[in-house]
């Protein structure tokens, strides 16, 4: 069998397109329709729910967020993933199909701003879930203003092996959870970060099974 | 200084969620037509529209995981497995409905005379299923081979011979279009076609 029959074979394959790419088959409404229902379907419910009223829906979520985190000094920058990690994009690639590399990959975090709980807003899955990076991880070393993390877990928005997290003095002491939290040697921290910032106000503190669980919940999508 | 940090707060928020939506948005352009009509070719109306609306979600949800320079055969390998799950539920449906009623299984007939080229049509539906999910991929979506095998998880070196052997055996059975139809002829070609893999 030839190349030429190959091409013919090919050529008949393609006249007989059922569905040919010149015929549009999605309206514009029901394009926007499905993203704006997307981007609101919750881990366990189904997307195709076509009689739901979703034109508003997006816009709803984004006003009760910011009505839950209004409050809050939760500084947010970016996860992988987002248009604006790059600037703080980790060493390792975020797709899937990235090549392994024999060296530890790492992603790097920065504190809240010293003067982000102010005060902070009742704590809230939903609020956690929108976050774009999540992962646990054990402090391996700490020195230089850096606290190293080992992640044992990804929730979300990684795939390094390690979290360089700089502190804003030697003593590893970082504002989270309302509070001043020193990363010790050994510890295992639950962090939740965006924009490259890592999150206070409950959204990211010493690991706990509490913690843990909500963690699970938020990012079980 | 409250009204500062509540200001920054809100506008970070803003950037985070609006610059995942925005790329979410983007990729859903540029994809969610080709899905549709990837779907639309293997399934009903209906079926295709839940395939498009899971392979949505699920792009939305692991919008991190998807290769900037390949979002379209990313979708379509969701999309395949999505019309799988699906394929497997009807299957598992329609088994209960044989041993309820001892119905044979339906014969594809409407789908034969609805098809462009009925005849080749036939010949396709002969095929192994990977030889006509290959084909299709490749003259349907117009798929390089590199992307053919993201979808399938092959190498695309084993996609290229595969290709051509899939297109050798519909050129075969092509060429034997007197025996199509025939209830016995069609089984001699189809045999002979299986032995000669």
């Amino acid at each position: 069998m030839t190349d030429e029959s190959d091409s013919g074979v090919e050529s008949r394959l393609r006249a007989a397109d059922p569905v040919p790419a010149d015929r549009p088959v999605l309206p514009d409404a029901r394009l926007h329709e499905l993203l704006e229902t997307v981007m609101n379907t919750t881990s366990n419910s189904t997307p195709n729910n076509r009689h739901r009223p979703v034109r508003t829906a997006w816009l709803t979520a984004a006003a009760v967020l910011v009505v839950i985190v209004a409050p809050a000094s939760v500084y947010l920058l970016a996860g992988r993933g987002t248009d604006d990690a790059q600037a703080n994009t980790p060493s390792q690639p975020a797709t899937a199909q990235s090549t392994p590399t024999p060296a530890k990959t790492t992603m790097k975090l920065a504190p809240p701003a010293a003067d982000a709980q102010q005060s902070c807003p009742v704590f809230s899955v939903d609020v956690l879930k929108v976050m774009p990076t999540a992962f646990s991880g054990t402090v391996a070393k700490v020195g230089g203003g850096v606290v190293t993390l080992d992640v044992d877990h990804w929730y979300r928005g990684g795939n390094a092996d390690q979290v360089l997290l700089s502190t804003p003095d030697p003593s590893a002491t970082v504002a989270l959870r309302g509070g001043a939290v020193s990363f010790a040697l050994g510890d295992r921290y639950l962090i939740s970060a965006a924009g490259g910032v890592v999150n206070d106000c409950d959204l990211s503190g010493t690991w706990s099974t509490s913690l843990e669980l909500a963690f699970k919940q938020a990012f079980s999508g | 200084m409250k009204d500062r940090g509540l200001c920054r707060t809100l506008s970070n928020v803003e950037s985070v969620t609006l610059a995942r939506q925005r790329r979410f948005e983007a990729i859903a352009a540029e994809v969610a037509e080709p899905v549709l009509r990837y779907a639309l070719r293997r399934a009903e109306a209906h079926t295709a529209d839940d395939v498009l609306a899971e392979t949505l979600l699920v792009a939305w949800r692991r919008l991190e995981e998807i290769p900037a320079d390949g979002a379209l055969p990313w979708c379509y390998a969701v999309a395949r497995n999505c019309l799988a799950n699906l394929a497997r539920s009807a299957r598992r449906q329609q088994n209960l409905v044989e041993r309820l009623v001892l119905l044979a299984p339906p014969v594809e007939v409407a789908e034969v005379a609805d098809a462009p080229d009925p005849r080749l049509h036939r010949a396709l539906m002969k095929l192994r299923d990977q030889d006509r999910e290959l084909l299709r991929l490749s003259a349907w979506e117009d798929l390089t081979p590199h992307e053919i095998a993201i979808v399938l998880g092959l190498k695309a070196s084993t996609v290229s011979v595969r290709l051509h052997r899939a297109r050798q055996r519909l050129a075969t059975l092509l060429k034997h279009p007197c025996k199509i139809g025939s209830p016995s002829g069609q089984e001699q070609v189809c045999k002979e076609v299986r032995d000669d893999r």
